[in-house]
């Protein structure tokens, strides 16, 4: 079994070194490097998993440009963030944020400094929901607490700049979990969650400006929701090389020619193949496992007996939000 | 072997409903003769666009069961249908005489 999703693997990483010279001035460096830490030499440093060759060998995204963000809104003269509403808003594009990254990566000051404040402030949301996690409300339910990660949608999984910010609130989910103590089993459960379908990762130790005293009120978003006993559910699809493909490239489930939102999957891997077969000819698919947290596969709908093959069911994309997903050999 | 029908599918308008992206659309459906079954028992079935989606939401479709066992009864001239994408009405359609 192949994992698409490599939430905690290290493979490739760039990092760019914003150091402070004497002159005062920022540089920044890039350095290219396979499963190897960054040392960093200075106060700054921003790690981003990205190609260099802009994906174009690695098939890794490289830092996209975007719109320009308007600094004015969330930032002072200096970069940082004066506005975390509008900082948080202008987080919610994609394009923005790599963007933002581009400007760092390039050598923008102001940019590299409204990328470590809001690298702060992701972090200390996952500082936060680890401290939910946490509370006594949480540890006297039958089950540990997990959160739903579902208001960081918009958080790209596998361009730099999202993946960044997401490996952001890991580290501070990370370090409070661990202060707290949370057992294990809960801490790469939720991490997981977090990260599934980002494709690359990096274990880079990120130098950094001491945390600023950002508003938490974002983390709060980030629903406690009583996991059952961590279960799971694993689902069965059948897809084309195509889907294939485009769950690779995306880390998640897209309307294909042939269905419009939400997807079908079978209950067994034997099902997923018998509609491989009706849908695409014998051969001409692949079968990938999905793995869901219980509570949310129990919330799809079901057909207990779809074209006399077995039971199926139906996610809409946001259902499947946060899947871990493997192909089946 | 597939038994292939002509049939109209109107589909739902937005939001509630979805055009298909492509020229090959399947999704389970209702089928009225079989309303009793639903949802215990059902049925895939295969539609391809056979003209652009009209103005109206509509569209002439050629159509076949995904399975060889579903009952082909049902493929009958004004056979009624719905279909849906999971609990979503997204279309209704009627099976035209050849």
């Amino acid at each position: 079994m192949r994992a698409v999703a490599l939430a905690l693997s290290s493979s490739l990483a760039l990092s760019c070194a914003h150091s402070t010279p004497q002159d005062g001035s920022r540089r920044v460096e890039f350095a290219h490097h396979r499963h190897a830490p960054v040392h960093a030499q200075a106060d700054r440093t921003i790690v981003l998993a990205s190609a260099p060759d802009g994906g174009a060998i690695s098939k890794l995204p490289g830092p996209a440009a975007g719109p320009v963000p308007d600094y004015d809104r969330f930032t002072s003269p200096d970069g940082h963030i004066t506005n975390i509403e509008k900082a948080w808003a202008m987080a919610q594009s994609p394009e923005q944020v790599e963007r933002l990254y581009a400007d760092a990566i390039k050598g923008d000051p102001r940019a590299t400094t409204a990328c470590l404040d809001l690298e702060s402030y992701f972090r200390a949301i996952g500082t936060n929901v680890a401290t939910s996690a946490g509370t006594l409300d949480c540890l006297l339910l039958p089950a540990p607490c997990q959160p739903d990660w579902g208001f960081l949608g918009f958080l790209s999984r596998t361009r730099p700049g999202g993946i960044r910010l997401r490996e952001m609130i890991r580290d501070g989910f990370q370090a409070r979990a661990k202060e707290l103590a949370l057992e294990n089993r809960l801490v790469v459960n939720v991490i997981n969650l977090l990260m599934a379908g980002v494709i690359v990762s990096h274990v880079a130790t990120v130098a950094r400006s001491p945390a600023t005293a950002l508003p938490a009120a974002m983390s709060a978003d980030a629903r406690m929701v009583p996991n059952i006993a961590m279960e799971t559910t694993k689902l069965y699809r059948a897809v084309s090389e195509a889907e294939l493909n485009q769950i690779l490239e995306t880390g998640r489930f897209q309307p294909g020619p042939n269905s419009l939102g939400g997807k079908w999957f079978a209950e067994s891997a034997e099902d997923a193949a018998k509609w491989g077969t009706l849908l695409s000819g014998p051969g001409k698919f692949r079968v990938i496992e999905v793995e869901l947290p219980k509570p949310v596969a129990d919330k799809l709908i079901r057909r207990p007996r779809l074209d006399s093959i077995g039971p199926a069911r139906y996610g809409e994309p946001d259902q499947l939000e946060g899947a871990v997903i493997r192909e089946v050999e | 072997m597939a038994s292939w029908v002509k049939a109209i599918i109107n589909w739902s308008p937005p939001p509630r409903g979805r055009i298909p992206p492509g020229p090959v659309y399947s999704t389970p459906a209702r089928f009225e003769k079989h309303r009793d079954r639903w949802p215990d028992e059902a049925w895939s079935i295969v539609a391809e666009l056979a003209e652009p989606i009209r103005a109206d939401g509509s569209v002439l479709v050629r159509l076949r069961f995904l399975s060889d066992e579903a009952p082909k009864e049902l493929l009958a001239p004004g056979g009624k249908f719905d279909l849906f994408e999971g609990d979503t009405l997204i279309g209704s359609g009627v099976i035209l005489a050849e």
